[in-house]
């Protein structure tokens, strides 16, 4: 376990650092800022001291050590847009997406492993295979189609749920969140389904096929015959053991559902880092869009490290940091 | 007793048919996957044909009435002219801008899986045939790779490279040679103990002969199931990133892009500008999607009866 951990972070190291090269190199070396910053009828010694104030006249690798050098402190500068800490646009941003990717995960498992239980139980019936439909739908519907569809027929046409934003928020920990008042939960409750679409199709069936495997093992069999209750079997057997390969996936869409909230953001106009990220793109706003890059990525690599933790803890028969030849 | 053979004779032409008479059978098994071929061919049709077929040339400024903009389906244009799916906001038929749609995002799905497909067919070969230390460090970078979803990866390639058609396929063949490159790693590695290969192995072909001419044919099968999803993938991703406005530039108006020029109309109930080609994006993947089923079903050895 233990040789395990260090080998991952040191991987984890080392990916985070090949990552912040391809992006800066990528980022740094196209397009030039200052023509968005200056006036356009400053004058060449106007643009060339603002390239000297940004850094901008260094050689690359140098600005490569500057840069690293200040993102280990957590500082990837100003944006040039906003003209506030870059790291800090993005922290402020940061917890609306975990809200919305929270909904959505609470969604996904409400829904998702019910139903896939049903499905499984009774698959040739009519509401099983209707589950099952319905999640072939949920993968191959473009989520941002669905997204909009949803405020059409939800916003515009019923007039039911606002179209966008976050609504109104409270302050608790000095943190805005939509989930604690009526009107941010309407404003959440669209971008959430609308994001946990995908996870959800991927439980319903993971669940489906955990149940349709486990049903006829001999273990089940037995607490059957034992006279259990069937509640008590499904419930507490069945589910103990369908649960590990459930829980490794949640914690891997939890990432994706961060990554695909880009989508679900832009179309909600949910004002998350996913929507930062999309207008730093189109306003070439540099110290934005590499410290959004780095941040999901370390979030990601962290993600991925916790699931895998998890899943030896879960299921003792995996023993990570082994090899298996 | 003979009524215990019947099948068994039934079955035997099956057994003596052509391999492609054999797989044209299995694959019209499922209603399903043969109405997915038949709508995907006519999508493809549409695509290739949509010059000749279309109402107009959306992209034609002659062509276009601005005073026809935002018409709703089927409403008469002052001048007479009937638009069955409305026109878009510079009184574009929609029909016509979904024709000319789908060719650029079947030509740039197509375009990105078959580079990916390349790729990822090299590099898995490699690494499966070769084994040892280029395959551990080939993997690592897979397994690293599949880690992040493939939008996270367009995105950090689109968010360095700009816009551009070919910039997005950059991305997308980015993003998604990964997929080939484990399927033929794990097929070839399989292939690569058998018998037939270390016959060749013996007889001292030379190594890319023995990659493209013995491995190569016997990866396939699983590889082209790959392919045709990675297709319909690749249509998706490329709308969504145009939809996000960071894929292809608005020279190139794909299916995404049309459906995000309505986003705007919608809020006021102009539904038709984004419905319309987000119908036509759905078609094509469901058609994609449910050809691939069936090709697994097919292809899979374990699965067959």
């Amino acid at each position: 376990m233990t040789v395990f951990l260090i080998r991952r972070f040191t991987q984890s190291i080392l990916v985070l650092f090949l990552v912040s090269l391809i992006v800066f190199i990528g980022v740094y070396t196209l397009g030039n800022p200052v023509k968005l910053l200056v006036d356009p009828r400053a004058t060449q010694e106007e643009v060339a001291k603002i390239t000297r104030d940004l850094g901008l006249d260094q050689p690359l690798h140098i600005q490569y050590a500057t840069f690293l050098k200040s993102a280990l402190k957590g500082d990837f500068g100003n944006s040039f847009i906003h003209n506030i800490s870059a790291i800090k646009l993005i922290l402020q941003r940061l917890p609306a997406t975990f809200e919305l990717a929270f909904v959505a995960i609470c969604i996904t498992i409400i829904l998702g492993i019910p139903l896939g239980m049903w499905a499984g139980l009774r698959p040739d019936s009519f509401a099983g295979r209707g589950i099952m439909a319905g999640s072939i739908l949920g993968f191959s519907l473009p989520s941002f189609w669905v997204g909009i569809m949803l405020v059409m027929f939800f916003s515009v046409k019923l007039g039911w749920l606002p179209t966008m934003g976050r609504g109104e928020t409270v302050a608790l920990l000095g943190i805005e969140f939509s989930i604690f008042t009526p009107d941010g939960l309407k404003h959440i409750l669209l971008p959430a389904i609308n994001l946990s679409l995908f996870s959800l199709s991927l439980v319903i069936r993971l669940t489906r096929a955990g149940m349709q495997e486990t049903l006829p093992l001999d273990f089940v069999k037995f607490a059957r015959a034992k006279g259990l209750s069937t509640r008590r079997v499904i419930f507490l057997h069945v589910m103990k053991n369908i649960l590990i390969p459930i829980v490794t996936v949640l914690g891997l869409e939890f990432g994706a559902i961060i990554a695909f909230a880009v989508v679900t953001e832009t179309v909600f106009a949910w004002p998350g880092m996913g929507k930062l990220i999309i207008d730093s793109i189109n306003l070439l706003d540099r110290p934005v869009i590499v410290a959004y890059l780095l941040v999901t990525v370390t979030i990601f690599i962290l993600v991925n490290m916790v699931v895998d933790i998890l899943y030896s803890l879960l299921d003792p028969r995996v023993r990570l940091g082994e090899k298996k030849e | 007793m003979k009524q215990n053979r019947q099948p068994e004779n039934g079955k035997q032409p099956v057994g003596a048919q052509s391999p492609a008479a054999r797989f044209v059978a299995n694959f019209c098994e499922s209603k399903l996957a043969v109405i997915g071929f038949i709508v995907l061919v006519l999508v493809i049709m549409i695509a290739v044909l949509a010059p000749y077929i279309s109402p107009q040339n959306p992209y034609d400024l002659a062509q276009i009435d601005f005073m026809d903009g935002r018409l709703p389906p089927g409403e008469k244009s002052p001048d007479g002219a009937i638009y069955v799916l409305g026109t878009d906001d510079q009184g574009r038929d929609m029909l016509s801008a979904i024709f000319y749609g789908l060719r650029i995002s079947l030509g740039v799905g197509v375009m990105s899986g078959l580079a990916a497909l390349i790729i990822g067919l090299t590099v898995g070969l490699i690494s499966g045939y070769f084994g040892g230390r280029i395959d551990s460090v080939i993997m690592r970078i897979v397994d690293i790779q599949l880690g992040f979803p493939a939008i996270l990866i367009a995105l950090i390639l689109l968010a360095i490279l700009g816009r551009g058609v070919d910039k997005v396929v950059i991305a997308l063949v980015a993003s998604q040679w990964v997929y080939f490159a484990r399927t033929v790693r794990s097929s070839a590695l399989v292939e690569s103990r058998k018998e037939y290969i270390e016959a060749a192995d013996c007889l001292a072909l030379g190594t890319w002969r023995i990659l493209l001419k013995h491995l190569l044919p016997n990866c396939l099968p699983p590889l082209i199931v790959v392919g045709t999803v990675e297709v319909a993938n690749a249509i998706a991703l490329e709308a969504t990133l145009s939809f996000l406005g960071i894929g292809l530039p608005i020279t190139e108006p794909s299916l995404g892009l049309l459906i995000s020029n309505g986003y705007e109309y919608m809020l006021s109930g102009k539904y038709w500008i984004s419905f319309f080609p987000g119908i036509a994006l759905l078609i094509t993947i469901t058609s994609i999607n449910l050809v691939a089923d069936q090709l697994r079903e097919i292809m899979n050895p374990r699965l067959r009866k």
